[in-house]
């Protein structure tokens, strides 16, 4: 089973909410399911949608076709139109003017049925819901357990009347309706996923530093960052995490920085806009060697850009950003579950290697929902590095030592002073301008690089290790093109992945294997220039064959990287 | 959904772009209000549109530049003040106009309002003060009141931080003309806009606008209706109240009035008299 939805409508109409009861309908009945959310950067109006994919294999990312449309408005009913299968439907809200009336055409009243039955025209989403379980001639017993598990903390009126207005859709357009649907789910059997939590990369990012002990957090909000930053003030109370919002990301950088000289593990969530704003702070903290993790979820720039649309174009910006030079770590989740691993090992790493870490995300990664497997919590590490002893002699903040790192100890601790400067300093601390001090406080940056190195994760290489075309990715292309090299290998094509999520300082062993054996590598990015490709040739002078560039803002899809391996001549 | 209603010529159509229709925001909401404000006043002084820049930033607020047909810029997220400062210092001619909201202006570009204030530079700035970032989902923002809810600021605790009044702000940084009143006194508004523009000097205009979507849910104000009716009843007109004594309670009460109309030298006046004597000196 392969069913994509596409829900779509204005902004503010609930389309979040039918996507999300579709989805966990599914999810309850054992499917694997992935939500992707179109939406245009204004709080009312327009045209936005969400798409709904659902699977008995594990699912990465959104399908180029659709089985069923709803359609809330008339843009909703046209515009994706010719993504619909062949025999496909589209409901739409019949009070709608449209009279190009098609026979995968079913205009349905949905607001006049929650208004009816339920009493309320918010329950148009339990008709939307009626309607599309219809059409799958999906058992309707199976749904009124979710739907009653759903609205259960809503009261007992609240789930009758949607179970009731859902069921009153579902037999009106099994009635009317007579058009069957590509997909016929009467004799549906439990699926074989049991993974029940429902999360985006943001609440995965989120729940990643709260679990890393995470104790500040000062963000200034920006699209697509924002939820986490919120995530974690909503529980700041619980957890004893001190959160600000400050007036900008300069400050929300710098006062990270402080909490954690202060002591604290400390984090700050931005996207580009915000970041570009934090470089003056960013390499403050390196030359402080004061750790920071620093969350940019990325959307399409430069300037102001498309703010709710998705790209993969900070990873040079993120390894060159600032004057100077200094180690630093960029990781770049694949999907949420990663986004939680990726954001526990940033917190450790900023920490073992007193480094600013970046965390590169972007809007389709944030904004994405899967169902994962329960997270356990008790199986994060926390590594907060070198810290000082009581008998280390006279304290100094950048003692020269042969991995670079220096203990840390933190204002107040007692018998120790901690000095530091964004000056070249001395290992105590204050301003220098001796040569020798210079040079060696340089290779005590440098020599921190090797250890980062061995302690960051290999690429993964999916498909077979020989095969003649490698597909090279990083951060969330990883789902599209893993499904792009599955289609192509089924259909014979000797193809593997290599994907990064550790992307900087780059391990290179495994891509030299890769480069060794295959004779084609296709960077497959969502960026122009193909950064990680240019970041490859830079660090191991290896050159892709191919690029396959995605940068209008929407996600990739397996259908869409396969049709430009073609178009570049890589197949 | 609902019928498409006969299509009416906006009565500001010579100067808002009815093809950038319709407006991107949410009924009820103050901002289309001030944009109209705007219009007018730029009708009733009779400017040259080849002479009228109008520049925001990024928010709700922000977009309302998009709608004028007169030369436009949208800027980034803070800096229109800047930016419009060096379109006035290249072209003292132009008739300069910034219009943006809350967050824009004073918190993340809060720097360059109180230094434009102090150099006095010939630029008009306009406002929104919807108290939180309409745009980004209403989190709280330098306006915000002590308690009140926001997406950052949640119940049940509410925004720990204390406002800035914004009157009171850029009289003390040097504005030479400074005015708040709240969307529904479009008349009197309009008026002082218009006494803002032909200023010369800078000058600070505020509106009191309501974001029933975000701010007016989340602090259960009521919808957009509601919360303009409340606006009409606790705004209090003083005009050339010393502006320290400009108080804004939402809840209660709202001065409003122009508190500031001072002569200072201007800057781009300045320049070109230090230009000219510099020359007279060689
Ligand atoms: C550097 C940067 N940081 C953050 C943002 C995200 N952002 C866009 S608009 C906005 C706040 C808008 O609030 P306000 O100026 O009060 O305008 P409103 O939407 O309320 O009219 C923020 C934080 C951005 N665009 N750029
Ligand atoms: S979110 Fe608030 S400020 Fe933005 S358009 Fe809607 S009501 Fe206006
Ligand atoms: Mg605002």
């Amino acid at each position: 089973m392969d069913i994509s939805f596409n829900i779509g409508g204005e902004a503010g109409q609930g389309i979040d909410t039918i996507g999300d009861l579709l989805a966990q309908i599914f999810v309850k009945q054992g499917f694997y399911t992935f939500t992707h959310k179109d939406f245009m950067s204004r709080i009312r109006g327009g045209y936005n949608f969400n798409v709904i994919r659902v699977s008995d294999r594990p699912v990465h990312a959104p399908s180029h076709k659709y089985d069923v449309i709803i359609a809330l408005t008339e843009d909703a009913i046209r515009r994706p139109r010719d993504s619909l299968v062949e025999d496909g439907v589209i409901i739409f809200e019949d009070s709608i003017e449209f009279s190009d009336l098609e026979p995968c055409h079913f205009p349905a009243p949905l607001l006049k049925t929650a208004r009816k039955v339920g009493g309320n025209i918010r329950m148009m989403n339990a008709a939307a819901l009626g309607a599309i379980l219809s059409v799958l001639k999906f058992p309707f017993h199976l749904a009124q357990d979710t739907l009653a598990e759903i609205f259960g903390r809503k009261g007992q009126k609240i789930v009758e009347g949607n179970i009731a207005v859902a069921k009153a859709l579902f037999d009106l357009t099994a009635k009317e309706f007579s058009r069957s649907c590509s997909e016929n789910l009467s004799t549906i059997k439990k699926g074989p996923c049991s993974d029940r939590m429902m999360i985006t990369g943001n609440r995965a990012v989120a729940l990643g530093a709260m679990a890393a002990n995470v104790k500040w957090v000062s963000s200034y909000p920006m699209s697509p960052s924002t939820s986490v930053f919120q995530d974690i003030v909503s529980n700041a109370e619980k957890l004893r995490i001190g959160t600000i919002q400050t007036e900008d990301e300069i400050a929300a950088l710098l006062m990270a920085i402080g909490a954690s000289f202060g002591g604290v593990r400390s984090l700050t969530t931005t996207s580009g806009g915000g970041f570009s704003l934090m470089v003056e702070a960013l390499g403050f903290a390196a030359m402080t060697e004061t750790p920071v993790v620093i969350y940019n979820a990325q959307r399409p720039g430069p300037s102001t850009g498309l703010p709710t649309r998705t790209e993969q174009s900070d990873l040079l910006f993120s390894v060159f950003a600032s004057q100077g030079e200094f180690p630093r770590i960029i990781l770049a989740p694949k999907d949420p579950l990663d986004g939680f691993d990726v954001t526990v090992r940033a917190f450790n790493l900023a920490e073992k290697y007193q480094v600013p870490v970046i965390i590169l995300g972007d809007q389709y990664f944030a904004d994405s929902v899967m169902n994962l497997p329960r997270i356990d919590v008790s199986t994060v590490s926390i590594d907060r590095g070198k810290l000082a002893k009581d008998d280390d002699g006279e304290y100094k903040r950048h003692r020269l030592t042969d991995d670079g790192v220096s203990p840390r100890a933190f204002p107040g601790d007692p018998g120790k002073i901690v000095v530091s400067t964004g000056n070249v300093h001395l290992e105590d601390g204050h301003i220098t301008e001796d040569p020798e001090i210079r040079n060696a406080m340089v290779h005590k940056f440098m020599n921190k690089i090797p250890f980062i190195l061995e302690d960051l994760n290999h690429p993964t290489l999916d498909g077979t290790s020989d095969a003649e075309m490698t597909l090279l990715s990083w951060g969330s292309s990883w789902g599209a093109t893993n499904e792009a090299m599955s289609i192509l290998s089924e259909d014979g094509v000797s193809i593997n992945h290599l994907h990064f999520t550790d992307v900087y300082p780059l391990r290179d062993e495994v891509l030299k294997e890769v480069f060794a054996r295959a004779s084609k590598v296709i960077a497959v990015e969502q960026n122009t220039l193909s950064q990680f490709a240019k970041l490859v040739r830079m660090e191991v002078g290896l050159s892709v064959t191919h690029h396959v560039n995605r940068y209008d803002g929407r996600p990739l899809t397996a259908r869409w990287i396969i049709d430009k391996l073609e178009e570049v001549g890589a197949l | 959904m609902t019928e498409s209603a006969p299509v009416l010529r906006h009565p500001m159509s010579k100067y808002i772009r009815e093809d950038r229709q319709p407006w991107i925001y949410c009924p009820g909401c103050s901002i289309g209000i001030v944009t109209n404000m705007v219009a007018r006043a730029i009708d009733k002084l009779g400017l040259d549109f080849n002479k009228v820049v109008v520049v925001s930033g990024i928010g709700c607020s922000g977009r309302s530049s998009g709608y004028f047909k007169t030369g436009t810029y949208h800027t980034t997220h803070g800096r229109a003040i800047a930016f419009a400062e060096g379109v006035k210092i290249a072209n003292p001619d132009l008739e300069v106009i910034v219009i943006s909201g809350d967050g824009d202006i004073a918190a993340i570009g809060g720097n360059h309002l109180i230094h434009a204030c102090r150099r006095n530079i010939d630029i008009t700035v306009i406002c929104i003060n919807n108290f939180n970032y309409g745009m980004t989902g209403g989190q709280f923002g330098p306006t915000t009141e002590h308690e009140r809810y926001s997406q950052t600021s949640p119940r049940p605790i509410g925004n720990i931080e204390h406002p800035f009044n914004l009157v009171k702000l850029a009289a003390s940084s040097g504005s030479t003309f400074v005015a708040r009143w709240t969307a529904v006194q479009a008349r009197r508004a309009t008026r002082s806009i218009e006494r803002a523009i032909k200023k010369k000097g800078f000058s600070f205009v505020e509106i009191i606008g309501a974001c029933p979507t975000a701010y007016g849910r989340m602090n259960r104000l009521g919808d957009g209706l509601k919360m303009h009716e409340h606006l009409l009843e606790v705004a209090e007109i003083k005009n050339g109240l010393p502006p320290h004594e400009a108080e804004l309670e939402y809840e209660s009460k709202i001065i409003c009035g122009e508190f500031v109309d001072i002569e200072k030298p201007e800057y781009t006046a300045v320049l070109r008299a230090a230009h000219t004597k510099f020359k007279e000196s060689i």
